[in-house]
């Protein structure tokens, strides 16, 4: 039992996108960089119902809506890809990946991705697709910000980094 | 280089002409006034004073850091009699601020003061960098 701080160096709040399929293997996954914040989004649908013998509402859930929302200051590589990559994601990058609507795993490191021994690390994971880039600059504040939401397709799972 | 030097090499230029002039020296105090209270009708630039903060935070414990630079400048005028160019000058102080470049802010703010008969201007040169 505790509390999750992600302010030591080695337990991170952390965001992998992977090519579909590819189990988060390094060549083929981005590690997103400079995040200033994550939120992950899991709203279960409800349906309300009246009956004659009860002055409040009952209630019954339907189907979840899962979504993941994340801010981060651009890097080049990460945002336009490489464009020489095998893997569809390192070669296109966010934008890339955005633009052709295609599908991605992501995987969210709650608290690092690192086995640190005493600390349980969970994450979460899904498929969905990236949408919502807004890439914004001005001025007063010179670094190119976008958001990005990853509309999640399907059940989120959970897990526990190596243990 | 440190912005005073190119703030001072402007307003040298600036300044060539006129009831106002610069100094190159910092504003110490000579005995018991500042130099800009002793030497009426000449401006004085101070050194650089830098604040480095960070403009972004990132959750992997990294950053991207923004350098603010302020400098300030006095300069003292009697109140009674001001220069006749006064105005002129003290827009040709202001506007030094654009002398400095590859910065993304650049301001410049003037507060003044009176105390017995003498005037005094207080410039604050801002820069702000990433």
């Amino acid at each position: 039992m505790g509390v999750i701080n992600v302010s030591s160096s080695d337990q991170e709040a952390t965001v992998v996108i992977s090519d579909k399929g590819t189990a988060y293997g390094a060549a083929t996954s981005l590690t997103l960089l400079n995040l200033n914040d994550i939120s992950l989004t899991n709203t279960q649908g409800t349906f309300r119902y009246q009956t004659l013998d009860s002055q409040s509402e009952a209630v019954v859930t339907t189907v979840a809506t899962n979504s993941v929302a994340l801010n981060l200051v651009i890097d080049t590589d990460q945002f336009f890809g490489d464009g020489a990559n095998a893997s569809p994601i390192v070669n296109k990058g966010l934008f890339g990946t955005s633009n052709d609507k295609t599908e991605v795993d992501f995987r969210i490191y709650f608290n690092g991705d690192t086995d640190v021994v005493g600390v349980t690390q969970k994450h979460i994971d899904g498929t969905g697709f990236i949408t919502g880039l807004t890439p914004a600059v001005n001025p007063g504040s010179p670094l190119w910000v976008t958001p990005v939401t990853i509309e999640v397709n399907g059940e989120l799972t959970e897990g526990t980094v190596d243990v | 280089m440190a912005y005073r030097s190119t703030i001072l090499t402007q307003l040298q230029t600036d300044l060539a002409s006129g009831n106002i002039s610069v100094s190159t020296e910092l504003p110490y105090t000579a005995g018991s006034d500042s130099l800009n209270i002793k030497n009426m009708k000449t401006l004085y630039l101070d050194q650089d004073n830098e604040t480095i903060t960070q403009a972004e935070q990132f959750l992997d414990n990294g950053s991207v850091d923004q350098k603010e630079t302020t400098i300030n400048a006095y300069l003292s005028v009697d109140a009674k009699n001001p220069p006749a160019d006064l105005d002129t000058r003290l827009a040709s102080i202001q506007n030094a601020k654009s002398s400095v470049s590859n910065v993304f802010v650049r301001e410049c703010e003037t507060t003044t003061e009176i105390e017995s008969d003498i005037l005094t201007y207080t410039f604050e040169y801002r820069f702000v960098t990433i």
